[in-house]
């Protein structure tokens, strides 16, 4: 479809796009409101309603972790042993910081890691491309 | 990639301030771009580039980042305007018509040159006027206006030889060799 010419005299065409770009380019049309009347066109921000589910997700995490702490934390008032003295709390933490090698205690963090990467997999774009600044 | 990139993917990821910074950097470029395609009836071709940012507002998630923000949106232009041309089904301007069209560019009186080169315009078909009109005026790529028309390489290739022929021919008297 492209014409038998089309690259016969190549240089004097680009000769005159470079002349023809550079005298007919276009100034910069002036604002005079347009850009104020596209904002208040604007849907409800996408930004506010995904902010405001985002707070809910964050909620809903920390309700959760209060929750598990206020159970771990009624469990220990009810033992016996919850006067514990440090040392064996300490023990306690480096044999449960242990059990996180267990094939059981480390597949429950790997499948918790990432159902949390899963539900803020959209926020965690977002802040890949703001780091990123693609 | 341009500074503006970033400022544009924020704008375009739904962060109000970071738009209304797009919006102000494209605006002019959309504008004159509408003005072409709707023959300078410039209260259209607003219309149509407020829906223009609109639309890129609600469809960010479309923008792949094959293109340049600028390129991408003068195609959701030319998208938009399509529609609206089929909707109101007009009279179909031959060439020869075109000469009793109002002048496009409000600056086309600052230069004789710039002021000629819109009437010279008008001898163009519509299509070829969309070429001439982003290749010359808006200096934008083969690649990038084949984008933004939806056209393959070679019909944008194409109708910018035949524009550019009409042109030297309109334009003699201020070509660079007389």
């Amino acid at each position: 479809m492209e014409p038998e010419k089309l690259n016969s005299s190549a240089s004097d065409d680009a000769t005159f796009d470079r002349w023809l770009r550079a005298e007919s380019r276009l100034d910069e049309l002036p604002d005079h409101g347009f850009s104020r009347a596209v904002m208040q066109r604007l849907p409800s921000t996408r930004a506010s309603r995904k902010d405001s589910r985002m707070s809910g997700r964050i909620v809903a995490c920390l309700t959760a972790l209060a929750f598990g702490c206020a159970v771990a934390l009624i469990s220990a008032l009810r033992t016996p042993a919850a006067g514990y003295d440090w040392g064996t709390v300490n023990e306690e933490i480096q044999q449960a910081i242990a059990q996180i090698g267990t094939p059981d205690v480390g597949s429950a963090i790997g499948v918790t890691l990432l159902s949390l990467v899963y539900v803020f997999r959209s926020e965690l774009r977002r802040w890949r491309m703001k780091i990123v600044g693609m | 990639m341009t500074g503006a990139e970033p400022i544009a993917r924020a704008g375009l990821s739904g962060d109000r301030d970071a738009f209304g910074v797009l919006v102000e950097q494209h605006q002019s470029s959309v504008r004159h771009f509408l003005r072409r395609l709707t023959n300078g009836d410039a209260a259209r071709a607003d219309d149509l580039a407020q829906d223009t940012f609109v639309e890129a507002f609600k469809s960010f998630g479309c923008f792949q980042g094959r293109s340049s923000v600028s390129t991408w949106l003068l195609g959701i232009a030319h998208n938009l305007w399509r529609n609206d041309r089929r909707r109101q089904r007009p009279v179909a301007l031959e060439p020869g018509h075109l000469a009793e069209v109002a002048p496009v560019s409000s600056t086309a009186t600052s230069s004789d040159l710039r002021h000629d080169f819109e009437q010279a315009l008008r001898h163009l078909t519509p299509a070829e006027q969309s070429v001439a009109h982003l290749f010359y005026q808006q200096g934008l790529t083969h690649e990038e206006i084949a984008a933004i028309l939806g056209q393959p390489l070679g019909t944008v290739k194409t109708h910018l030889h035949r524009s550019r022929e009409k042109l030297r021919t309109q334009l003699a008297p201020w070509s660079p060799k007389n």
